[in-house]
């Protein structure tokens, strides 16, 4: 109760600052929407040259676009400010003023800034998504339709403990970003299905590195067959990953070493 | 002291600077390297085997695998510095000394840009001398002295042109509170309307003709034809001077900004 009492302030605060930078809010806006644009006119021109992709064809591919649109757009209102305050308060040894708080300082760091100006993306986002579905010229069940919305929130919080776990090396290698430039590179990974994968790599992206679960899985439970190994996968995948981060952080934690770290 | 002897001690205490981190810089580069290739890989193999051809647009998956190992360092190249490095100057409050300094702002600014865009250089070329001796590249690429000349030639104004291009966006920090995503949005439409993302000669043939009036074509897709040897010296000479025209509006739109904008800063940061 303590921490949803203490994420309404957050989103207050967060709501009132962002009212203070408005052009920065249409900016934003502005960005996010280039963003979709071009993910979609990407897939476009590809399939100028090529009627199926991993066995999908553009309907059907569209809704695996919305449907990493969404991720992002979740992740972006909800935990991308905070990921790029993370490794500059590791840095600067400002995490030590969070420390002493009375709540979990991981917690605190997450979510205290929520981004109100993506907010309205992740709307855009959500009618992208639901466009795409109501456009499919087939037929989803609720069922499935629901099933697919809540995979993809499930695969915003396995993008956002990735996206820390790879901000978290910070703590050893003291540079000023982190591996984040290697995260941003292996998230594209999430926009493409993971079938066209094959091998090892396959694996990889399924198993070790989830990049390629996050979106495809839930775009396989509605476009393809429905079934638990969808479901526990991902939920699975996204559990590990949170035990993996938490592990991380405790450890870092560990070597921390405040304003000379 | 010369400008020329000026801008060679900023360009080379940034290379210091640059350096300090280099475990990350490497583990950076090696892993976007890697992800980037992968990738490309597997869509593009996907795609040529879905469609049973051995050639698309010209390209063959040898061609296309090496077109995606040197185009997102050729970008990067041509980002130099992230967003935000005139920007946070102006809200930080740290421009007072390029005011007081006896040099010009642009001079600092192009020197330091150059830095870190000479930094993937090193990186470029590895990549291509390691790819080339384990591939076979002799259809893809014709190395010699004068073509490898004439695409750095190009490397160094698309990344002129580009400084020019995101300091527009950089200096609206005059009066935006932020403008941190203006520069995402020129990254974007560079990236895509360029060639980074995709090949251009894969767009439709109306896309193109628009993209012809568009300094996009010229920073990307431009320096790749020239590094494929794709070229002639007409053509060569033709967008390089497309690309300097451009770059020259964007240095008098984003000076005029400057003159305009140093009189709106206060000093304190914001």
């Amino acid at each position: 109760m303590r921490y949803i009492r203490l994420y309404a302030y957050f989103l207050q605060f967060s709501f009132s600052k962002a009212m203070q930078f408005r052009l920065d809010f249409c900016f934003r806006i502005m960005m996010d929407c280039l963003f979709y644009l071009i993910q979609f006119l990407f897939f476009n021109v590809l399939y100028l040259h090529t009627n199926t992709l991993a066995g999908w064809d553009m309907d059907q591919m569209s809704i695996f676009i919305a449907g990493y649109i969404f991720i992002d757009a979740l992740h972006m209102t909800v935990f991308s400010t905070n990921c790029w305050w993370f490794p500059i308060y590791i840095n600067r040894g400002d995490l030590d003023y969070y420390l002493t708080k009375p709540i979990s300082t991981l917690f605190f760091l997450s979510v205290r800034e929520f981004a109100a100006n993506s907010f309205v993306n992740l709307i855009i986002a959500s009618v992208l998504l639901a466009t795409m579905i109501s456009n499919y010229p087939g037929e989803f069940s609720s069922f499935k339709i629901i099933g697919f919305v809540v995979l993809l929130v499930f695969g915003t919080l396995m993008y956002f403990f990735m996206h820390l776990i790879f901000l978290l090396s910070v703590f050893w290698s003291g540079s000023p970003r982190g591996f984040s430039d290697v995260f941003f590179a292996a998230s594209h990974v999430m926009e493409r299905p993971l079938k066209i994968f094959k091998g090892p790599v396959r694996f990889t992206f399924l198993y070790i590195l989830p990049f390629g679960v996050m979106a495809s899985y839930p775009a396989s439970f509605l476009l393809e067959e429905a079934t638990w190994e969808i479901v526990l996968t991902v939920v699975g995948m996204t559990f590990a990953l949170f035990c993996t981060s938490l592990f991380i952080w405790n450890r870092g934690l560990k070597v921390y070493s405040s304003a000379s770290s | 002291m010369s400008a020329l002897s000026t801008f060679k001690n900023i360009y080379f205490m940034e290379l210091r600077k640059l350096i300090t981190y280099r475990a990350d810089f490497w583990i950076n580069f090696l892993g976007q390297t890697v992800f980037s290739i992968l990738i490309a890989f597997y869509l593009w193999t996907s795609i040529f085997e879905s469609q049973g051809v051995d050639t698309i647009n010209g390209f063959t998956l040898n061609k296309i695998f090496f077109y995606y190992l040197i185009v997102p360092i050729v970008f990067r190249l041509q980002q130099g510095e992230t967003i935000g490095a005139i920007s946070g100057d102006i809200y930080e409050g740290r421009l007072n000394k390029f005011l007081l300094y006896p040099l010009s702002f642009y001079l600092y600014k192009i020197a330091t840009y150059l830095a870190h865009s000479s930094f993937f250089i090193f990186q470029l070329f590895a990549l291509t001398i390691i790819y080339s001796v384990f591939f076979d590249t002799k259809n893809e690429v014709n190395f010699t002295f004068i073509n490898l000349f004439l695409f750095v030639i190009v490397l160094i104004v698309s990344s002129i042109t580009y400084f020019f291009l995101n300091s527009i966006t950089e200096l609206l920090a005059f009066w935006a509170d932020n403008i941190w995503s203006l520069g995402v949005v020129t990254r974007f439409m560079t990236s895509f309307f360029g060639g980074a993302i995709i090949p251009i000669s894969f767009f439709p043939q109306w896309a193109l003709s628009i993209l012809d009036y568009t300094p996009f074509p010229y920073m990307i897709n431009f320096p790749m034809k020239v590094f494929f040897g794709e070229y002639t010296l007409s053509t060569y000479f033709q967008s390089l001077t497309i690309l300097m025209m451009w770059m020259g509006l964007f240095a008098v739109v984003s000076n005029s900004i400057w003159t305009k904008g140093k009189y709106q800063y206060t000093g304190v940061g914001i």
